[in-house]
């Protein structure tokens, strides 16, 4: 059977398991979609900016562990994607990026909507494809996706010329892939892990520090059976968080910039940190120079250029999460390290996690109303800025995988695109979106595909009128000049409305529980706008360049003692 | 300080940009880039030479090995038992007077005169670096009016192969999920 290019694409779709993709069409990409009504079985979601498709595949593969898959047409589709694969990058999601060229022959002559996406991507994909034969097609979707999903996951572009998606095209999808050179260590060698279990049983104030790695690897299991058998508590990074159940005994919840005190103070006196898939970033380590001055660092990471990259490693392990883990656990007997956590008890005790603040409605009671309304359970997308850094600190999550967010990268508009793809990839339930107004402002077009879709994603806003993070260092390291940071926005209760989307509004604390049961009631999508004060700071807070011991707290809760 | 790194990367397209962008991420400034195909098929041999401190090199030679492509990749700054070889073109002015002067200078440095005009000679020299550079220094004064150097490529001495250091790829060459 002849194929054309665009069908090819399609057959290789299918053979990799793919069932939902994420786009927008266009000229140069039009023989890829012509073919598309050939493949029933792929669900094409159409979104309302290339950059939500990215975000979209992106929150599909975060919650499925699947490839997630977006696609675009040459020129501004393409370089729209742009933000979306950098986001993809820097949080190592799995996602293949397809995008259609003008064709060979014109290329590089500045054709209409021409543009070099392959170059424009290079820094921000894990690798990425121009296609210039037919017969490499079929190959090269291959390779992508085998890229994008083993070793450490990330973004693969695949650029298409129009006249390969047009023409006829030879179709043999190979089962093997020839890539020397690429061969991610997945076992750590036995001798490594006899000087590991030596390093942990030596320790007396060991902490684990979890990072998205363990997510990646599917390692929740394996990481409560290796914190149990040696009792240290496990500290997670702002991607780590719903690596160990909230409720577990041991789980302290985040560190760094806006991490809970006592998780601070673990990481601080520490003899020993087991770091599992983290990268050390800024935000979590605080000041370099008086990071965990006492710790010893054992570094595992199936990524080399990860370990000893900010903080030099005691030692490396390179390796997959859970496969470590599970030979960790096996190596070792089980410790006690009581009074280590008794001291973080002591910790939690002096430094709790409260709400000073006053008003009819402050932003941390939504998040905990959300809490309450989901019991911890809930699937909870969150954007970029104040809003999030209050779901990381009082949503307790208690299941496994369930907070999406950009980590790495830090893109603000993420959240309401990156629920489509979670909800998606769990159908049967609802998704929270937790997003500010600054943050719900730049991708607000989505509404249009939630409604079209009607899946039933229920929106936060948490809608205090300005760009909160920034207005928050503003205040602190820049006298309170608010330049730039207050934000007008719409009715939003009226807009999602005029999408057909039911919304109600909120203005103090003891309307929450009712609104979020009605949020929840409702079969599908829901908006409610929540306006909290506006004046607000997250607190804890490590001012940049000192120690994370160095935190401050709010200071309206020390005027009360 | 000055490092070399040596790799074997697959000839596909974008592969230079691929590897040039990452030394330009770190800030490092590259001295010479030169490629050109190995002894294995499909594949071809870059010789880098930066200048930059060392703990930021180890940072960039991982993030080298981790490019899809790179077949291999060493930091061959410390062997000692290695050549360093380079080819430069320059074009020096001369008149009837110094003609001989700067013949006389090409032969003590090996060079070859391969062109000569009225009031110009271009000389070809192969060499160490360190020797180019020298050789450069005493022409300086006769006015050198071009110049081009290929940029060191680098070979250890004795039976030692780049591919067959440790941790080589060749015997594992497809791979399986």
């Amino acid at each position: 059977m002849r194929y054309t290019g665009g069908e090819v694409v399609w057959e290789c779709l299918v053979r990799e398991g793919v069932d939902v993709v994420w786009g927008y069409p266009g000229g140069a990409a039009l023989p890829l979609f012509d073919a598309l009504s050939k493949y029933p079985q792929i669900h094409y979601v159409l979104v309302r900016h290339e950059q939500a498709a990215a975000h979209a595949a992106d929150g599909y593969a975060r919650a499925t562990g699947k490839v997630g898959v977006c696609a675009a047409t040459s020129g501004p589709g393409a370089t729209n994607l742009v933000t979306g694969i950098a986001t993809a990058m820097l949080d190592s999601v799995p996602m293949v990026a397809i995008t259609a060229q003008v064709a060979d022959s014109v290329i590089g002559t500045d054709a209409f909507q021409e543009i070099n996406i392959t170059g424009i991507t290079l820094p921000i994909t894990k690798h990425n494809y121009l296609v210039r034969q037919s017969r490499d097609l079929a190959r090269t979707m291959r390779e992508a996706f085998f890229l994008a999903r083993t070793g450490r996951p990330g973004p693969v572009l695949v650029d298409i010329p129009k006249d390969i998606l047009t023409g006829p095209c030879e179709f043999h999808y190979p089962e093997r892939i020839s890539r020397p050179g690429y061969r991610p260590v997945v076992r750590s060698a036995p001798y490594q892990i006899q000087r590991a279990a030596q390093l942990i049983t030596d320790a007396k104030h060991p902490v684990v520090l979890a990072g998205h790695g363990v997510h990646v690897a599917k390692a929740w299991e394996e990481l409560r059976r290796f914190a149990e058998r040696i009792s240290a508590p496990v500290v997670s990074t702002l991607l780590g968080l719903s690596t160990l159940s909230a409720d577990h005994p041991l789980c302290l919840g985040m560190a760094g910039m806006h991490g809970v005190a006592w998780a601070n103070l673990a990481v601080q006196n520490a003899d020993l940190l087991i770091a599992l898939g983290m990268r050390m970033d800024d935000r979590f380590t605080g000041s370099l120079k008086h990071f965990a001055p006492q710790a010893k660092l054992l570094h595992v990471d199936i990524d080399p250029a990860e370990i000893g990259k900010r903080v030099p490693a005691c030692l490396p392990m390179v390796g997959d999460v859970r496969c470590v883990l599970e030979a960790l656990t096996e190596a070792l007997p089980d410790l006690d390290h009581r009074d280590w956590l008794a001291q973080i008890e002591a910790w939690r005790t002096q430094h709790p996690l409260e709400v000073h603040a006053q008003g009819l409605l402050p932003p941390q009671e939504v998040v905990r109303a959300l809490h309450r309304a989901t019991e911890g359970e809930g699937l909870v997308v969150s954007d970029v800025g104040q809003h999030q850094m209050w779901v990381a600190q009082h949503y307790r999550f208690r299941r496994l995988n369930s907070f999406f967010t950009s980590g790495g990268l830090g893109t603000m508009g993420y959240s309401l695109p990156a629920a489509l793809g979670v909800q998606v990839g769990h159908p049967t339930e609802p998704v929270w979106v937790v997003v500010g107004d600054g943050s719900f402002q730049m991708n607000l077009q989505e509404l249009a595909t939630v409604a079209q879709e009607w899946l039933p994603i229920k929106i936060v806003i948490m809608d205090n009128g300005y760009l909160g993070m920034v207005r928050q260092w503003q205040e602190l390291f820049h006298g309170a000049r608010y330049i730039g940071t207050p934000i007008s926005g719409p009715d939003y209760v009226q807009l999602a409305g005029s999408y057909g989307i039911p919304a109600r509004r909120v203005s103090a604390t003891d309307e929450l529980d009712a609104a979020f049961a009605a949020a929840k009631q409702a079969k599908g999508p829901f908006l409610l706008d929540c306006k909290v004060e506006r004046d607000e700071n997250v607190y804890p807070m490590v001012q940049p360049g000192t120690s994370n011991t160095d935190f401050v707290e709010d200071p309206r809760g020390r005027t009360q003692e | 300080m000055r490092h070399v790194l040596v790799a074997l990367v697959q000839d596909e397209p974008g592969m230079l940009a691929r590897m040039g962008n990452l030394f330009a991420r770190r800030g490092y400034n590259v001295q010479s880039f030169t490629a050109g195909a190995s002894e294995l098929p499909g594949l071809t041999r870059i010789t880098i030479v930066v200048d930059g401190p060392s703990t930021a090199l180890d940072q960039v030679a991982k993030q080298f090995r981790k490019q899809i492509g790179a077949v291999k990749v060493a930091d061959v700054t410390a062997d000692k038992d290695q050549l360093a070889y380079e080819m430069l073109l320059v074009k020096v002015g001369v008149s009837a007077k110094t003609r001989q002067e700067v013949v006389s200078l090409a032969d003590l440095f090996k060079a070859r005169i391969v062109d000569v005009s009225s009031t110009t000679l271009m000389l070809e020299a192969t060499g160490e670096p360190d020797k180019l550079d020298k050789f450069l220094e005493v022409l300086r004064p006769f006015g050198i009016k071009e110049q081009a150097r290929t940029g060191a490529i680098f070979m250890s001495r004795g039976a030692k192969i780049l591919n067959q250091r440790p941790a080589s790829t060749s015997d594992r060459k497809y791979l399986t999920e």
